[in-house]
């Protein structure tokens, strides 16, 4: 498979007041396309900054970060804004639909960044929400929605403009055990007969069971690699 | 690019609701500041309709040189025959010049609203004086009659003042007069006033043979050149003419004063509810910050994030326009008033809310609504995408 | 660390907010400031008028004149001690649009009978000895630059000189003044006997007639007295006190200033309340903070007089800036726009002011407070 993703020497580094943080030097890493990576470490070990950097939504201090022969780290913001619509979903902890806008509205929103328009955007919708299983709920606004209905519908937005990549930050991290493993086989499925990237970071070993191989940061540098 | 705006407007707006008590607020302080400036506005505007508006170029006005207004003036019973001699005035049948003489005289009237005393102007004219004012209707009984105790009475009078009514007898000092008709003069000044027969004024108020001014028709309207410079050149006379728009115009300028402080207490208004409007833009951006971040990362552009907030922001800005536009017009709109006018007598006059007025408050209004919404847009435009992650 | 520092800590945790806040505040007060400053200095000017003087004018209305022979009739009746006439001269100086209020006085007894009105005994001398003299305010001689010892052609707009034009040639003798700022005192006074003499028109008659009973007690029998006098003659008269006749002639200005408040007093307390509810709103956000207080062990009282303190100090101090520009303001307007003179920030402003201030912290902070104090602990373990 060729690589989706290829980081070379990624150094990132905050200044807070006098001191500069760094969080990590010299990363090196590949991503497959088709693979589905999870990404384990405590606190502060960096797995959400390294999410942020490959989702374009933070910038390596240093370092090249490249996505399918397109040098993110060089992109201006609106190229980036662009790239994202056409690449990238996300898929965030607390879900953030917008809670004025119905489920199917809120998974339609990224199709206005396309040029895809009335009939096609309908039938994209109600796909990626059948895909997730909530067919019927498309009417219904987040607050109507329980937890993992709310993922749901999250992961229908990030689907339906067909990115190659998803990446999803702590997907499960504000979900019970059976929703979550619920919402992993959707990842899973997705991964599999969808042929979709996912990065995902989370906490929980047993969301990481779900992904193909599992990578541990600690410090801002992998310690080991375990193959699922 | 329209597609991205047009969607973060569409949430924006339909989010308000969501922040009510802010949105709710910034409404009611933009809606105040417009009530309070087209209040004033309508005030003076209607002031001036009335007074500036009872002017016409068809007829002039004479009255002794450098008085300021008609109470001020005298003309002895030599010049106004000197004066009605005058070539450049329209002449009636038989080839009489269309001249009034007019006194002025003002008597007290008990106001219906504060059930005081206040001044109100009593005109003795010639007969011909009717005709020599444009659009007045006899909407009740009939003129005057040469030479009786007789008035007649304005609309406005008879709306302020208790006691005009048909019919009614009316003690002015010892002399007793009976109302036999109501005239309108929409807009004018002149249905604020009473009018009766000039002999009679004359005689009832020692007046002698004395009259306050003379009014007439030109032979050309507009055009006062002829008569005025046979006045100058007459060396018995010391009187200016104006036609009587130009006269009028002269009468109405204290109310540039009303203009100039509604304005200024607007824009005082406007700066202290600019401070409101940018407080709920800023909440409602920061309320938003997850939003705003999320949309960002899906993909959406920091441009159509800024129109969005100041497109939100404008909307606020418009409703409350419209809002105090609304209840200065079913409150101000038409209300009558009255009040002491340059010659110490009463003008009655309405409230004229025109849609010019409307237009400058929501301009107003906008432009609250534009600077409370761009910096914070900006802010909004700035915010940081990982904001979005997390907590 | 005292309860004051953390009053002012959660003040200024949001200077942005603090500032646009403070902002609306200042401008709603500045606002209030000059509005009261008006409305009070107007109704003072107003009561400030005697209502131990009486005045007696034509029945018909008060521009309208009286026979001279009227002020000995008045002066021969029952309990009337003194009495002084005054006519209205329609005067101004080179501009007809700048009018000057200027009152044709019998000089002697006009200045007994308003001895409010303050005159060096030189001036006053002066004054009484030259029929050709005039006195006026202090102020009014300054903002027109005149000096004492000038002599003034002053002009009517109503009235002609017999010796042709409407120009009187005034000495001005001297200055008069007031300790009371709410009396009037823009105005000019001259010699009755002068102007009638000199008058084409209007001979032997006065404007209006200015009594002074021998007791207070007795200006209602005065009033009825004079009036009843001159009943069914062809000039009747009418009688009041001078502040009735004052208030008579404010009346007249109409309803416009009654709008003109109203209208501007709701704007006002529109402003106020959306100040009032970012205030709460500030308040309001911190429900979980607050919670923490609580955990920690400070008591629901100490906590509600945390944060009525803050929006006390809140509205103070955008209050107080707005009232200490506005009173600069008044007083540059007062002293810049002479008709405007009358208006003064007075005590009895900066306590309305004050209280209105107190009002708004108060009312807005009692509500977050009593929140505030009801707050559980259990809120500060629950998400927001």
């Amino acid at each position: 498979m060729a690589a989706l993703f290829t980081l070379n020497d990624v150094s990132k580094s905050f200044v807070r007041g006098s001191d500069t943080i760094t969080i990590f030097d010299k990363l090196n890493m590949q991503i497959e396309a088709g693979d589905f990576v999870a990404i384990m470490g405590p606190s502060g070990s960096g797995k959400t900054t390294l999410l942020n950097m490959l989702g374009g939504v933070d910038g390596p201090t240093s370092g090249e970060i490249d996505f399918d022969g397109t040098r993110i780290d060089q992109l201006s913001e609106n190229q980036l804004s662009r790239w994202r619509a056409d690449n990238v979903g996300f898929i965030f902890q607390f879900y953030n639909l917008m809670p004025m806008l119905n489920a199917a509205r809120n998974v339609e929103l990224p199709l206005l960044l396309t040029s895809i328009k009335g009939k096609d955007r309908k039938a994209r919708v109600d796909a990626a929400l059948a895909l997730v299983g909530l067919a019927d709920r498309a009417k219904h606004s987040p607050n109507e929605l329980s937890g993992g209905q709310q993922q749901r519908v999250a992961i229908a937005r990030a689907i339906v403009s067909d990115p190659k990549l998803l990446l999803c930050d702590e997907p499960t991290g504000d979900l019970d055990r059976a929703t979550a493993d619920e919402i992993l086989g959707i990842l899973q499925s997705l991964n599999e007969k969808f042929g979709k990237t996912i990065v995902m970071v989370t906490h929980d070993p047993q969301a990481a069971k779900y992904a193909k191989r599992t990578l541990h940061l600690d410090k801002g540098a992998f310690v080991e690699e375990v193959a699922a | 690019m329209l597609n991205q705006i047009a969607a973060i407007i569409a949430m924006n707006v339909k989010s308000l609701p969501r922040r009510a008590n802010m949105s709710v607020a910034a409404v009611a302080a933009i809606a105040a500041v417009v009530a309070v400036l087209l209040g004033f506005l309508a005030m003076a505007n209607g002031l001036q309709q009335t007074i500036s508006g009872s002017g016409s170029d068809d007829f002039a006005i004479i009255l002794r040189a450098n008085s300021s207004s008609e109470l001020n003036s005298t003309l002895t019973k030599d010049q106004q025959d000197l004066i009605a001699l005058a070539p450049g005035f329209a002449r009636g049948p038989g080839g009489r010049p269309l001249v009034s003489r007019e006194s002025y005289v003002i008597v007290d009237g008990i106001k219906k609203s504060s059930d005081t005393k206040a001044n109100i102007p009593l005109r003795g004219m010639s007969p011909e004086g009717v005709a020599l004012r444009s659009g007045v209707r006899v909407t009740e009984g009939r003129m005057f009659e040469a030479g009786l105790n007789e008035l007649v009475v304005g609309a406005g009078v008879l709306r302020e003042f208790a006691g005009f009514e048909m019919g009614k007898e009316i003690r002015f000092g010892r002399s007793v007069w009976r109302v036999v008709g109501v005239f309108e003069a929409p807009g004018s000044v002149f249905e604020s006033e009473l009018w009766a027969d000039i002999k009679v004024v004359q005689g009832q108020f020692n007046r002698g043979a004395s009259v306050q001014t003379m009014r007439a028709k030109l032979a050309v309207p507009g055009d006062i050149s002829t008569p005025a410079a046979y006045i100058e050149n007459e060396p018995r006379l010391n009187a200016d003419i104006k036609t009587e728009r130009t006269y009028f115009a002269g009468q109405s300028q204290g109310t540039q004063q009303l203009v100039t402080l509604g304005w200024a207490l607007g824009i005082a208004m406007a700066l202290g509810s600019l401070s409101g409007a940018l407080n709920t833009m800023y909440a409602s951006v920061q309320a938003r910050t997850r939003d705003i971040a999320t949309l960002r990362t899906l993909g959406f552009g920091g441009f159509a994030t800024f129109v969005g907030t100041v497109v939100e922001s404008l909307v606020l800005a418009a409703i409350g326009g419209l809002i105090g536009g609304v209840v200065a017009f079913l409150f101000l709109d038409g209300i009558t008033a009255s009040t002491l006018s340059g010659s110490f007598t009463q003008v009655v006059f309405a409230f004229d809310l025109s849609p010019q007025l409307l237009a400058d408050s929501v301009v107003l209004a906008l432009v609250i609504g534009a600077v409370g919404g761009i910096f914070p847009a900006w802010r909004a435009s700035r915010l940081p995408l990982t904001a979005a992650f997390g907590r | 660390m005292t309860d004051f520092s953390l009053v002012l800590r959660n003040l200024t945790r949001k200077p942005l907010r603090l500032g646009l806040t403070l902002f609306a505040i200042f401008m709603a007060f500045l606002i209030l400031t000059v509005l009261i400053a008006f409305q009070l200095g107007f109704d003072r000017a107003v009561e400030a008028t005697s209502e131990e003087r009486l005045v007696t004018i034509s029945k018909i209305n008060f521009t309208v004149n009286l026979p001279i022979g009227h002020v000995s009739k008045i002066r021969a009746t029952e309990h009337v001690e003194q009495v002084a006439y005054a006519d209205w001269f329609g005067g101004y100086f080179k501009e007809p649009s700048e009018p000057l209020v200027m009152f044709a006085v019998s000089p002697e007894a006009y200045l007994e009978l308003y001895d409010e009105l303050i005159m060096d005994d030189d001036a006053r001398a002066a004054f009484l000895q030259n029929k050709q003299a005039m006195v006026m305010g202090e102020g009014l001689m300054r903002e027109y630059g005149f000096k004492v010892g000038d002599r003034v052609p002053m002009r009517s707009n109503i009235f002609q000189h017999r010796d042709g034009g409407n120009t009187w040639e005034l000495d001005l003798v001297g200055t008069f003044r007031a300790d009371d700022p709410a009396v009037d005192t823009r105005y000019i006074i001259f010699h009755h006997d002068n102007f009638n003499e000199s008058r084409t028109f209007g001979r032997d008659t006065v404007g209006w007639v200015i009594i002074k009973a021998d007791n207070p007690a007795n200006n209602d029998a005065v009033m009825a007295a004079i009036d009843a006098q001159f009943a069914n003659s062809p000039n009747e008269t009418s009688t009041s006190t001078e502040k009735a006749f004052q208030r008579a002639f404010v009346a007249q200005i109409g309803n416009i200033g009654l709008i003109i408040m109203s209208v501007v007093g709701a704007a006002l307390f529109v402003i106020l309340m959306i100040v009032g509810n970012a205030m709460m709103m500030a308040i309001r956000e911190r429900t979980g903070e607050i919670a923490v207080f609580k955990a920690l062990g400070f008591r629901s009282g100490r906590i509600f007089a945390m944060v009525l303190g803050e929006s006390l100090m809140l509205s103070l101090i955008g209050g107080l800036a707005g009232l200490a520009v506005g009173a600069v303001l008044v007083g540059v307007a007062a002293s810049a726009i002479p008709p405007l003179a009358f208006m003064v920030v007075s005590t009895e402003v900066m306590v309305v002011t004050l209280a209105v201030m107190l009002a708004l912290g108060v009312v807005t902070g009692f509500f977050p407070a009593r929140t505030a104090m009801n707050t559980t602990i259990i809120t500060a373990f629950q998400k927001h």
